[in-house]
C-alpha cells in the first residue's frame, strides 16, 4: 500500500461516525485485556489497532 | 437512582457519559468535555487507549479558590466506582479527571464542541485546543497524535494559529515543524 492510499484508508477511517470509531476502541480494549490474561505483549494490541 | 455496578462489565462509553453528565446535573462538576486519545479520536480514526480523559471545571463556593477532585471520586464512589490510582472506572472506563493548568485549558473549555453520543449529549475539546494542549503537554505519544492530525488535514492552521499565538506555544509550534518535516 502506497503513502497516498494508506492516507485515503486513514480519511476513511476518520470519517466513519465517532460511536462507531468507540466500537473500535472498546473491541481493542477487550482485546487487550484477553492478551493481558494470556501474556500477548502491548506491542501486538498497537498491530492489531493500526490494521482496523 | 441506579448505578453503574448493575452493568459494569458489559458497559460502553455511552454508560460513561451519561453518569458524568448525572454529576453535572448534580451540580458535583461544572462544563466538562472530552479530551485526550478519545478526543482526538472524535476527528481521526480508531486507535487503542486505556482510558477516558475529561477535563472540567469544578463550581467553586464564593471566595473559594481550592480545587480538588474529591468532589467528584467522592460522588462516583457512591454510584459504586473504584478509585484505580489517577483515575476512576465509570463502567467499564478507567477516567481521568483533569482541571484546567491554565488560560488554553479554560479557552479550550469554553469552545468545547457539543455532541451526542448516541442519544447523550456530550463535549469534545475542539481539533485545534487538542493540537495546543498536545503540543504544551510534549510527550512523544503527544507529538504523535499532532502529526496525525497534520496529516490527516484534520486542522484548521487559521484557528490553530491563532490559539498558539495567544498562549504563547509560536515558538514551541516552530521547533515541532522542524522537527516534524525532518522526519
Amino acid at each position: 500500500m502506497d503513502l497516498l492510499q494508506e492516507k485515503q484508508r486513514r480519511k476513511r477511517l476518520a470519517s466513519l461516525p465517532f460511536p462507531e470509531k468507540i466500537k473500535i476502541v472498546e473491541r481493542l480494549r477487550r482485546v487487550s485485556d484477553a492478551a493481558g490474561k494470556s501474556g500477548l505483549r502491548k506491542r501486538n494490541i498497537v498491530k492489531l489497532s493500526r490494521s482496523e | 437512582m441506579a448505578s453503574v455496578d448493575h452493568v459494569q462489565g458489559k458497559t460502553t462509553v455511552k454508560t460513561t457519559l451519561d453518569m458524568i453528565n448525572r454529576m453535572q446535573a448534580d451540580g458535583v462538576i461544572g462544563k466538562y468535555a472530552i479530551g485526550g486519545a478519545v478526543g482526538v479520536i472524535f476527528y481521526l480514526e480508531a486507535f487503542y487507549t486505556e482510558d477516558l480523559d475529561i477535563f472540567v471545571i469544578l463550581p467553586t463556593a464564593p471566595g473559594s479558590s481550592v480545587m480538588s477532585l474529591s468532589p467528584i471520586h467522592e460522588y462516583l464512589k457512591v454510584q459504586g466506582c473504584k478509585v484505580d490510582g489517577e483515575r476512576i472506572v465509570i463502567g467499564d472506563w478507567p477516567v481521568q479527571f483533569l482541571l484546567p493548568q491554565g488560560a488554553l485549558e479554560q479557552a479550550a473549555l469554553d469552545e468545547a464542541v457539543k455532541t451526542d453520543y448516541e442519544g447523550i449529549p456530550t463535549y469534545v475539546l475542539s481539533a485545534e485546543h487538542l493540537v495546543a494542549i498536545a503540543l504544551k503537554t510534549g510527550r512523544a505519544k503527544d507529538y504523535a497524535r499532532i502529526a496525525m492530525f497534520l496529516d490527516q488535514d484534520a486542522v484548521n492552521m487559521e484557528k490553530l494559529n491563532s490559539i498558539l499565538f495567544q498562549h504563547g506555544l509560536d515558538s514551541k509550534w516552530e521547533r515541532f515543524k522542524s522537527k516534524f518535516s525532518e522526519e
